[in-house]
């Protein structure tokens, strides 16, 4: 599984139903294994994903032109997770609008590529500093 | 309690807010690098490598 876009976030993008998400949208960041997660295109909210490994973490400082740089690109800065507990390797993560509600976060990004074992301390993802930064539309 | 501002998002705290938090967690914050601030004391070498040992840094992409 390579990364990729919700298909049926696109489609609110189209809709226009997601508003600003760089603006007071609260996007929060899971943290997830591939063994207990399977990208599925008919998963269209966070009730779909695993239970949380850590607190997901709220983005912040969040721009759609990858910084200034990348017009088209979301950008936000990097995303720590606190005392990630112990275990085996975590190697993806999903980008979602959350209303504070799982049954009507809607699902945006998902992202692998990377792993790494949580040795039980603190875990901060980079994002990408250029294109497609978190997501390119 | 001290105010920071935050640099990473951590946890429910947003990147670019300004939060108020126990001295001991925002001095942990400023001195990991998540946040802005001042510390409320000093902190040794010992015990800045104490809390700087335990990070780990995922880069997604170049």
């Amino acid at each position: 599984m390579a990364s990729a876009h919700y298909n049926l976030a696109l489609q609110e993008f189209w809709k226009g139903t997601l508003g600003d998400i760089t603006g007071a949208t609260t996007i929060k960041v899971r943290l997830m294994r591939s063994s207990a997660y399977t990208f599925a295109q008919a998963h269209q909210f966070a009730s779909s994903l695993p239970a949380a490994i850590a607190t997901d973490v709220t983005l912040g400082t969040k721009t759609a032109n990858g910084a200034g740089a990348d017009p088209g690109c979301f950008d936000a800065a990097d995303a720590t997770f606190t005392a990630v507990p112990s275990g085996a390797a975590i190697d993806c993560l999903a980008v979602f609008k959350d209303t504070g509600t799982p049954a009507t976060s809607n699902l945006l990004f998902y992202i692998d590529g990377f792993t790494v074992t949580p040795n039980g301390g603190d875990i901060t993802i980079q994002w990408q500093n250029s294109t497609p930064w978190i997501a390119k539309l | 309690m001290s105010t920071v501002t935050m640099i990473n998002s951590v946890g429910e705290n947003a990147a670019g807010s300004e939060i108020e938090l126990p001295d001991e967690i925002a001095d942990l914050f400023i001195l990991r690098g998540y946040a802005d601030g001042t510390l409320s004391r000093d902190y040794d070498p010992n015990e800045r490598a104490e809390i700087l040992g335990e990070q780990q840094v995922v880069g997604l992409g170049g």
